[in-house]
Formats: structure tokens, C-alpha cells, sequence
């Protein structure tokens, strides 16, 4: 809704501090689906998303929203999630064990994210993706953005965002029915 | 073989490459934001107020056709052309913008409200002409343009839209009998007005908005614009102290008030309409009454919507919608069985004033749907007649 | 076997909930960080303060701003509210959405109507079908 996110950014501009916790609540939880299916570690999860809101809050004054305020903040989160794979030079398939971990049913008494049935299967397909597949998956189904904003962040054309999108959920549709049947 | 010449050749090549130069300016016409074709209207349409009076008298059947209402829809050919062509655009962007607060400037709905008012003329003339697929054409034009209007609106824009659709469909009832023969012209109709009626966003959103334009910027570097606009429209002159002598505390307060005041009328919204529309209009008289004893309600009292009028306008609306849904099925059905039917068939759009199908009476002369329920603001019950003329 | 929309579906619809206690956690984070972005850069003025002469001529003026004030506070018949500057009312300036919206609270859509009418009255009349040519002929005085 861009109608209602112009209007939290201005708020915020003003020194609104209330609009902070509208945009919490209203991108907390697909951010947190976006760096789960992107990253392996849990605890990296969290403070990936946990530093873009506290990033967003600490520019929120002077901010100025030119396209889509969750485009904005899920690219800072896939930026975020990329750059700490790059850090900890993690393979691009994270093993079964890894995916395992991420997904984890019991949650901590303070974790942040606890995740349905449906969507550790989501966790346990996406590791298998090629990371560039993933990231336009997930960056499409769950920051919304268009294919042509994704092309523009991996730097490649919109008929390869296109064909990552495609491969992508034929990967997860043979993944997804070999655990749904298993 | 024959050789080109020299001067042939040169020809050619200028040819060649005009075409080239205007290609691209021609596939860029129409532009894809419809908002730029209306913009264009508005300022090429001829805005003579005694004529566009004439005009109003003529759509609503007051007078008939006469030549100088026929000459002034020629003169405003190019404005009907630019406004229908904006209508088949699926993009519309008016480049409002909101984040401007209490100041946000709307010049554009006057000339709209007046174009659509001549192109429905145009419809009716065609109408008479018997060319009714053109006439049906300008009404649906105004119809799009009244979902335009609305997509993205605050509370006003809402209802210069609806007052858009209230029009078109005033002037469809009129020419909806005359294709009534023809059932796939029937079909198609149905099918696009169910398209526009889908596309008119809820009176919900349109309060949200203003709840957070307006509400968002009642602040006390604001005072000499609200003031200059509340005195405009009257307030008393101890108010009008208050409000200038106000602390940022007093305007905070009164941001929560108005903004509390709206949120409680979006849930009466919520309501079946008999209670939403007495619970809006309690919550109407709310902000002046407490005003007279706390000071946070004094903006409200002011600027707050009369949000029971605006439900009960959209209520109308949206029923028309729906008895010209319900007529032409009946065509329909008369169409395909060479009678109507005797009771209304099952799945029929309702009244929404009642919630109930409409009440059906069929005469030598054609139909009347009937609403089960008042609407309250007007105390009134609304009926819709479709003839066989 | 799953299509490609039921995948898309699927995906989308596998949800999460969140702890509330980390959920406060990182609005009340959010909000310090955020009042805390009220501090300016490196501010001129405290600069160019930071020289005692300056400092001493700044004090003087003080002094001689506050004489200025009271006396024109004394003299004042009546102390006027510190009102923001109006912006100039141009015609079309009445077509804000506070002055429509204020104006169908009073009158209907009739109101609107004759507030239009008004701002257009004061405008003046608008273009009605200017053609290149004429433009051209304008642009060369012809």
C-alpha cells in the first residue's frame, strides 16, 4: 500500500515517532520470511533484519521514499544477507543439517521468529536453490518487488530474473512435493 | 533496368526519415497514465458556466436537445476525445501529493465534473441519433473516469466520483431500453459495468486517508492556514483566538481527538446501515458538542467529515450500480425469452440499503426496482424505472 | 504435482509468527536510534563560538537585542500571537482539499461546484483551443 507508506515516511520526516512502529508491523514479517529463505544461521537472520529496521529508523528523519517502501527495505535486507554469506564465505547450498538448524521447531525463549510447519518445508526447499535463484524468488514473493527492480540489483537482464523465477519454483515445486508425499 | 533519379532518390530519403522522426512520437500516443489525457481536457474544454447549465438541465431529461447545446458539445470535441481516451487507459496517476497535508491542491475535479457532464450530453444526443454503441461508449467513459477519480482519493475525491458514476448511470438508464434486443450488446454491458462498479475503492479507504492527510497535519506551524480556512467557512471569533493562541499541546491533542474521532468512525462503518448510519450520526454531533467543554474537540468540530451524509451518498451510488446490474438481466432474460420474468430471478445484485434483492413490479411500460429500505440522510426510498421505449 | 501458482500460493501463505518480547525489543531499538537522529553535523555556529572575542560580541548583542525587545514589548498596545506567515490566497488556492472538503460539509456538492466556479471566475479564463499555429503566430507577434 505506497498510498500509506508515503505517509508514514512524511511522519516520520516530522518527527513522528509513532509511524517507527506501523513500519514494524506491517514488514517485520515478510523480512523475516525474506532472511530466513536466504540465510542458513538463525542468529544471522535476526540481526540481518533486526540492523535494517534499526538502519531505517536512524535515517527515517531525512528519508525520502522514491519507490516502494518495502522494495526499499527487503533489497537493504537481501544487501544485508548477502554480504554476510560474502563474509562468512558459506557455501552456496547450504547442507541439510544447516537447513535443519534454520528451521528449527523449538524456538528459544527469545527468538524472534517461530515458523510454521508450512514454512520450514519453504526453508528446507529453498536451501537448495542456487543462491541467485533464491534471491529472486524470495525478493519477488516476499519483498514484492518487480522483476525489473530485481534485474536491476543482480545487475543482469529481466529475461534472466525471469528464468532464475521460473527454475526457481520448479526446483521448489519437486522439492516441496517430495517432502509434502515423503 | 531502369535507373532511380537522382531527385528520386533525395525524396525518398526524406521520406524515410520523417517517418522515422514521427514514429516514435506517434507510438507514444495515448500516454499510459490516464491522469495526463484528463489534465489535457481540463484545459482545452470550453468552461462557460451558462452553457454547462443548460447542459446539466439537458442530461438530467429537464430540457431537450437544441442547437446550441449541439454546437457547444462540437466546439468540445478535442476535451470529449482526450477525456474517453484517458477512460481506456488502466493507469491513472494524478501526481497528488498527499504528504502536502491540509493544502494539497485538487483543481482538477471542476473541469472533470464538467467534462463528463458534456460528454454525457454528447451520449444522449447520440442516443437520439440511434447511435446507441457510441452513447453507451461516453457513458462507460464516465464511468472509468469516476474509478480513476476515486483510486487513491481522500473523502472528496470519493464523492466527485460517485457523483460521476450517479450521472452516467442516470444517462444509461436511459439507453439501456433502447439496445434492450440485443443480447450480446447486453452481456457486454453487464460485464463492463460490473468492472467499473468492482473498481470504486470502499468509502473505508477514502476516510482512511483523510484521516491521516488531514489528521497527520493539524500541527501548530499550521495555524495560519487552518485558520484562514476555518474562517473562511465560519467560526466564531472566541475560537478563532483559541486556535491562534494554541500551544503545540493543544495541537497534539487535537491530532488525537481528530484522529481518534475518524478511527471510531471507520468502525461504525463496519455496522449493518441502519446502525452505522445512527452511530455515524452520533459520532457527527460528537466533536461540536464536547468542544463546548474540551478544547481538544475544537478542530474536529470544525474540520471532521460529515462522514453519515458521504456513507449514505456512497450507499446510493452503489445501489444505482446494482439496479442497472438487476435491469439488464431482465433485458436479458425478455431478450432471450420474449417476456420478463415474473418474480426476480435468484443471485440479482441487492439493495444496499436493506441488504435485500430489490422489490420488482412489472408494468405495460416496463420495470421499476425498488429499494426495501429508506436511505436515512434523505429519508427517501429510492426506485429505478427502465422502460420498453 | 503442484503448478507453478499453487507453488507461488504455497510459498506466500507459509507463515511465521513472532515473539513479542524481541518484537518490543527492536521498536523500543528503533526509537532510541531514531531520537537519537535528531543531532545535526558538526554545527557552524558552535565553531565559530568557540573564540572568546566572539563570544564577547555575541554577549553585547544579546544584551542590546533584549533592551530592544522590552522596550517594544512595553510600548506594544497588545501583545499579537506569533502566527505563521499566510501564504498568499491565489485563486486556484482555494481549491485545497481542507476548502473542498469544508465546503461540501457546508453545502454539498453544489458548494464545491460554486467554490470551483469561483477560483476559475478569479483565474480568468483558460485556453480553450489554442492550435500550434496559433502558438507560432503568438511566439512572432504575428
Amino acid at each position: 500500500m505506497r498510498f500509506e507508506d508515503r505517509v508514514l515516511v512524511w511522519r516520520l520526516n516530522r518527527g513522528d515517532a509513532t509511524a517507527l512502529s506501523r513500519v514494524y508491523e506491517k514488514y517485520r514479517a515478510d523480512l523475516l520470511r525474506l532472511a530466513l529463505s536466504l540465510l542458513s544461521d538463525r542468529a544471522g537472520v535476526e540481526d540481518v533484519v533486526q540492523d535494517v529496521f534499526v538502519g531505517f529508523a536512524g535515517a527515517a528523519r531525512t528519508f525520502r521514499l522514491t519507490g516502494s517502501l518495502k522494495s526499499y527495505l527487503a533489497t537493504c535486507t537481501a544487501n544485508a544477507a548477502r554480504n554476510r554469506l560474502k563474509a562468512a564465505a558459506r557455501r552456496t547450498t547450504a547442507s541439510l543439517a544447516e537447513a535443519l538448524d534454520v528451521v528449527g521447531t523449538a524456538a528459544g525463549p527469545d527468538e524472534w521468529a517461530m515458523l510454521s510447519e508450512e514454512f520450514q518445508q519453504v526453508c528446507r526447499a529453498m536451501v537448495q536453490l542456487p543462491a541467485e535463484q533464491r534471491e529472486v524468488v524470495t525478493l519477488h514473493l516476499y519483498g514484492d518487488m518487480p522483476f525489473r527492480e530485481i534485474a536491476a540489483w543482480q545487475k543482469t537482464s529481466i529475461k534472466t530474473v525471469q528464468s532464475r523465477y521460473r527454475y526457481g519454483l520448479d526446483k521448489l515445486r519437486s522439492a516441496l512435493n517430495g517432502e509434502v508425499t515423503r | 533496368m531502369k535507373t532511380l533519379s537522382h531527385a528520386k532518390v533525395t525524396h525518398a530519403l526524406y521520406v524515410v526519415s520523417i517517418m522515422s522522426m514521427c514514429t516514435p512520437a506517434l507510438f507514444a500516443y495515448p500516454p499510459d497514465n490516464a491522469a495526463v489525457l484528463y489534465y489535457q481536457a481540463s484545459l482545452t474544454y470550453d468552461a462557460n458556466y451558462p452553457m454547462l447549465d443548460k447542459v446539466t438541465q439537458f442530461i438530467r431529461g429537464d430540457i431537450g436537445v437544441d442547437e446550441e447545446i449541439e454546437a457547444y458539445v462540437r466546439r468540445n470535441a478535442r476535451a470529449i476525445k482526450q477525456f474517453v481516451d484517458a477512460g481506456a487507459s488502466p493507469q491513472c496517476d494524478w501526481g497528488i501529493d498527499y504528504s502536502e497535508g491540509l493544502d494539497v491542491m485538487m483543481p482538477q475535479y471542476a473541469p472533470l465534473r464538467n467534462i463528463a457532464k458534456i460528454v454525457l450530453a454528447e451520449a444522449r444526443i447520440a442516443g437520439e441519433a440511434g447511435d446507441y454503441a457510441r452513447a453507451l461508449d461516453l457513458c462507460l467513459a464516465v464511468h472509468k473516469a469516476g474509478v480513476h477519480i476515486a483510486d487513491g482519493g481522500i473523502i472528496i475525491s470519493h464523492l466527485v466520483a460517485i457523483s460521476l458514476n450517479e450521472m452516467a448511470n442516470q444517462c444509461l438508464t436511459q439507453l439501456i431500453p433502447h439496445v434492450r434486443d440485443a443480447p450480446d450488446l447486453l452481456v457486454e454491458l453487464r460485464s463492463l459495468i460490473l468492472d467499473v462498479s468492482g473498481g470504486i475503492p470502499s468509502v473505508k479507504t477514502a476516510i482512511n486517508r483523510d484521516l491521516h492527510v488531514f489528521g497527520g497535519d493539524l500541527r501548530r506551524e499550521r495555524v495560519g492556514y487552518i485558520l484562514e480556512m476555518v474562517t473562511d467557512f465560519g467560526i466564531t471569533a472566541e475560537r478563532a483566538r483559541i486556535i491562534r493562541q494554541a500551544d503545540e499541546a493543544f495541537f497534539n491533542a487535537n491530532r488525537q481527538y481528530f484522529m481518534g474521532h475518524l478511527a471510531a468512525v471507520l468502525a461504525a462503518c463496519d455496522l449493518p446501515y441502519p446502525q452505522s448510519y445512527e452511530r455515524l450520526v452520533a459520532l457527527g454531533e460528537e466533536p461540536a458538542l464536547e468542544s463546548k467543554t474540551n478544547p481538544d474537540a475544537i478542530l474536529a468540530a470544525v474540520l471532521a467529515p460529515a462522514v453519515d451524509k458521504i456513507v449514505c451518498l456512497d450507499l446510493k451510488a452503489r445501489t444505482h450500480f446494482n439496479a442497472v446490474g438487476t435491469a439488464l438481466n431482465l433485458y436479458l432474460v425478455r431478450a432471450r425469452t420474449g417476456r420478463l420474468p415474473e418474480t426476480l430471478p435468484e443471485g440479482m445484485p441487492k439493495d444496499l440499503f436493506s441488504g435485500k434483492d430489490f422489490e420488482y413490479e412489472r408494468d405495460a411500460a416496463g420495470f421499476v426496482l425498488r429499494c426495501q429500505a429508506k436511505d436515512l440522510a434523505k429519508d427517501q426510498t429510492y426506485e429505478y424505472r427502465f422502460t420498453f421505449k | 504435482m503442484k503448478r507453478h501458482g499453487d507453488i507461488e500460493r504455497f510459498l506466500k501463505d507459509a507463515s511465521i509468527k513472532t515473539c513479542d518480547a524481541m518484537n518490543e525489543r527492536v521498536r523500543g531499538r528503533m526509537r532510541e536510534v531514531y531520537a537519537s537522529s535528531t543531532s545535526r553535523p558538526p554545527n557552524v555556529w558552535k565553531l565559530v563560538f568557540e573564540s572568546r572575542a566572539v563570544r564577547l560580541a555575541a554577549a553585547a548583542a544579546i544584551v542590546t537585542g533584549t533592551g530592544i525587545l522590552a522596550v517594544h514589548l512595553v510600548t506594544a498596545r497588545k501583545a499579537a500571537p506569533v502566527v505563521p506567515p499566510m501564504v498568499a490566497k491565489s485563486p486556484l488556492g482555494r481549491t485545497t482539499a481542507l476548502s473542498l472538503s469544508l465546503a461540501y460539509k457546508r453545502g454539498g456538492m453544489e458548494a464545491v461546484d460554486r467554490l470551483y466556479e469561483k477560483a476559475t471566475e478569479e483565474r480568468g479564463p483558460g485556453p480553450t483551443a489554442l492550435t500550434i499555429e496559433e502558438l507560432i503566430a503568438e511566439d512572432n507577434n504575428l
